[in-house]
């Protein structure tokens, strides 16, 4: 089956081939759609003032806790000299 | 005839002002101890995502932010925040950056003295047509913490932490324009203290631009506070001789 989002750019939203998955991905992706397009009719996109509540929304915190969940936690926030042997030509250290 | 795209980048060169290259606009490496006269001691500025955002979360926010009911900030959370700025404003094209600031512990570990979210390519309240970057969140390191990781000094943190959004909106092209709107929350005088800070900070309230339209959709309110490039310039070149 062919998936909806199936993109080299975009590997992560490729759908599950398995129906039953694929129908809870379909449904929060329109759920998602359903917030953000209702908005828009509004003429009320989401402001800085509202992502307090949009963080504490299930999808937002559950996601990001599955996201988290797949990084190491670490102890404390590592060697300091390590870092800055780290840091570019504009003195910041870049994650990329 | 439409010029070609080398005519294009000609004409781009020819019409831009003349500013310093991005490698040559640099980040602080000295903070200053927060007793004046006092000194600076090594610091550095580092990109954030989620795993630094989770581990500042986990070891500062929750144990020594969250429970002390003077802060402001002591509801937040800076994974999920970064999240929901992901989804809100990469589909506006607007990047979502985090910066923290380390100083070392005694045995030589990173310790974060204070950390900021930002997010670049909002309209610049006051300047029609012009984008700037918008802190959404910064806090600072509480004493408590700082000593638990070792660390027994204060620092200046909020103006070096609004230092590193300049220089990023710099970075993005943007001229140290920066934009923040104080947090509603708190007690009127938390409220009026957070606006003498920012206003020490050199960032300029925007009161007089309340009711004007920031976009199609939002008018502003008396809370918008702003550098703009002079501004700007006058903030961190104050700050020069710890680059």
């Amino acid at each position: 089956m062919g998936s909806l989002f199936a993109h080299r750019e975009f590997p992560e939203l490729e759908l599950s081939p398995q129906p039953a998955e694929r129908k809870v991905q379909v449904r929060l992706l329109r759920n998602v759609l359903t917030v953000i397009g209702r908005r828009n009719l509004l003429r009320q996109p989401m402001r800085w003032a509202d992502v307090s509540r949009f963080a504490e929304t299930a999808a937002v915190v559950e996601a990001t806790t599955a996201h988290m969940d797949g990084l190491p936690a670490e102890a404390d926030f590592g060697s300091f000299d390590e870092l800055k042997a780290r840091r570019d030509e504009t003195n910041v250290v870049r994650l990329r | 005839m439409l010029p070609c795209p080398s005519d294009l980048s000609l004409l781009s060169l020819r019409s831009a002002p003349q500013h310093l290259p991005s490698t040559l606009i640099k980040a602080i490496q000295r903070i200053p101890r927060a007793r004046p006269g006092t000194g600076t001691v090594d610091c550095i500025v580092q990109e954030a995502s989620f795993r630094e955002l989770g581990d500042w979360q986990r070891l500062i926010h929750d144990p020594y932010i969250a429970p002390d009911p003077a802060r402001l900030d002591r509801s937040w959370h800076w994974p999920r925040y970064l999240t929901a700025s992901y989804l809100l404003n990469d589909v506006h094209g607007r990047l979502t950056e985090a910066f923290q600031i380390m100083v070392s512990s005694p045995t030589g570990r990173a310790v974060p003295v204070g950390v900021a979210m930002l997010v670049s390519g909002y309209p610049h309240p006051g300047e029609v047509g012009e984008m700037g970057t918008f802190v959404w969140f910064l806090s600072s390191t509480p004493p408590a913490a700082l000593q638990a990781f070792g660390v027994t000094d204060r620092f200046v943190v909020m103006p070096l932490l609004l230092d590193s959004a300049v220089q990023a909106s710099r970075w993005q092209g943007l001229h140290g324009r920066v934009a923040l709107h104080a947090d509603h929350r708190g007690t009127p005088k938390q409220q009026d203290d957070l606006v003498k800070r920012y206003v020490a900070c050199g960032l300029t309230q925007r009161n007089y631009l309340k009711g004007t339209p920031l976009s199609w959709f939002r008018k502003m309110d008396s809370r918008y506070f702003t550098y703009g490039m002079a501004s700007a310039h006058a903030c961190t070149l104050k700050w020069d001789p710890l680059r």
